[in-house]
């Protein structure tokens, strides 16, 4: 019964914590530009080396292609960002306006991108 | 006579609590990326779950100590908490298992499986270090402390000085402080070195497993500084990329156990458990050893460094 209320007692301690950290807005980051997501590649893909990429306007995916034609889709993952080496032929389909790009791993999820024109264009070559 | 002894880290709680509020505020205005929601709430789920599990199989593992104390080769007698001398032993020989048991948890794939939920964080903040795990039972990682017992230090004794050890870990996970005094840093964990042990960039793979004293390290070769104007990358090799609660907590078992079962020879299974992380039958993934091994040659050769990019390179959005 301790056992219970100790659980029940930490459990709105961390939903309190939990709301202020969201209350002061902590944690939002994005994507500015092309060369942030080949360097974020670059340096969390172990022996990555890349060459462009396609950010999404919101600034919170992306895609990036090395020399070798690996390609890498980011994602923000709270103040981080993670990604995957993804499998060809690439898993995407469009809803609206978004790219949905499938990671190959289902906890990881699919990723969301909507891309200019010029982002689409790119997209649609690689698959 | 026999004594009642907290439990420190149940008395360090509402400290704990505290710091967190602190460091969250001094966040607000310095590092505004240090902390997020999810993060957060997934790292302090974890550590309620690591306190669950605690309670529900504690119970069996202080029995299994007090069955090896019935073997012990020197006895301080019914007054065993009157030793004053050991205590101090106590804590330094419990350090001195914890450091074992931590260079196992990443050297091991049975005891990463468990520990990994400490690491399955890519921020590093005080919330960080409640990411405890759930299923170190499941491990063998207790049987180092058996000669402890098997000494004759009392298991009420090595349980309080271990939970002690824990409570003076979880300062330490944090970006707030940078370095403490030149002797501090020399003799005692500190965050500037724990920040390396949480970092996945390959210079520091593998490095200062200390609870306590760094001494450890530096006496078994494990120790690597800090090294300035190089951002660390926190948490896994291939991160998670999720904040799913269960899956922190068991998706290296799962991967564990999927290897097991396509394992070709029974040889390849007893490997997949006691070999690092990363070890394959056919050599298709990386482990530490090998991106160090890498990075090594590269900067070898190349005569230069990892990209060294300001953490300013990903905005934090107002």
């Amino acid at each position: 019964m301790n056992l219970l209320f100790v659980t029940l007692g930490s459990f709105i301690i961390i939903l309190a914590v939990t709301a202020l950290v969201r209350g002061l807005r902590l944690g939002e980051v994005r994507l500015e530009n092309r060369s942030q997501a080949c360097a974020w590649a670059e340096r969390n893909i172990p022996f990555f080396n890349a060459q462009e990429a396609i950010i999404s306007e919101d600034g919170q995916s992306a895609l990036v292609i090395d020399s070798e034609e690996q390609i890498v889709v980011i994602k923000r993952h709270g103040s981080k960002f993670a990604g995957r080496l993804l499998n060809k032929p690439i898993d995407a389909h469009q809803e609206g306006p978004i790219w949905c790009i499938g990671s190959g791993d289902r906890q990881f999820g699919r990723v969301r991108m909507q891309c200019d024109v010029k982002g689409q264009h790119r997209l649609l070559a690689l698959l | 006579m026999d004594i009642s002894l907290p439990s420190p880290t149940q008395v360090a709680v509402p400290l704990f609590i505290i710091a967190i509020l602190v460091e969250i505020w001094i966040a607000r205005t310095k590092a505004r990326d240090s902390y997020d929601p999810q993060d957060t709430f997934t790292s302090l789920m974890l550590g309620l779950g690591s306190t669950v599990a605690g309670g529900l199989v504690g119970g069996f593992y202080l029995a299994i100590a007090f069955i090896a104390y019935d073997f012990r080769v020197f006895d301080a007698g019914p007054q065993w908490w009157a030793v004053w001398w050991a205590w101090p032993l106590a804590f330094v020989l419990d350090d001195l298992a914890y450091y074992w048991k931590h260079r196992l948890g990443h050297r091991m794939r049975w005891m990463w499986a468990a520990h990994v939920i400490h690491h399955s964080s890519q921020h590093y903040n005080l919330s960080t270090a409640l990411r405890q795990t759930w299923t170190g039972f499941l491990t063998p990682g207790f049987i180092i402390s058996l000669p402890m017992f098997l000494l004759g230090f009392h298991p009420l004794m090595v349980a309080f000085c271990g939970g002690l050890n824990l409570v003076y870990q979880f300062w330490i996970h944090t970006e707030t402080i940078d370095k403490m005094p030149r002797w501090f840093e020399w003799a005692l964990n500190t965050p500037s070195h724990h920040r390396v042990h949480h970092a996945t960039n390959p210079r520091y793979l593998d490095s200062n497993y200390a609870g306590v004293f760094m001494f450890w390290d530096r006496m078994f070769g494990t120790f690597t500084p800090e090294t300035d104007g190089e951002e660390i990358r926190y948490g896994i090799v291939r991160q998670l990329g999720s904040f799913n609660v269960i899956w922190a907590a068991f998706h290296e078992w799962v991967g564990l156990a999927s290897d097991i079962a396509r394992a070709p020879s029974w040889k390849a299974r007893a490997n997949y458990l006691i070999k690092p992380p990363g070890w394959t039958h056919d050599n298709s993934r990386d482990t530490s050893d090998s991106l160090k091994a890498r990075w090594l040659t590269e900067n070898t050769h190349d005569k230069r460094t990892e990209p060294v990019t300001p953490a300013s390179t990903i905005t934090p959005a107002e």
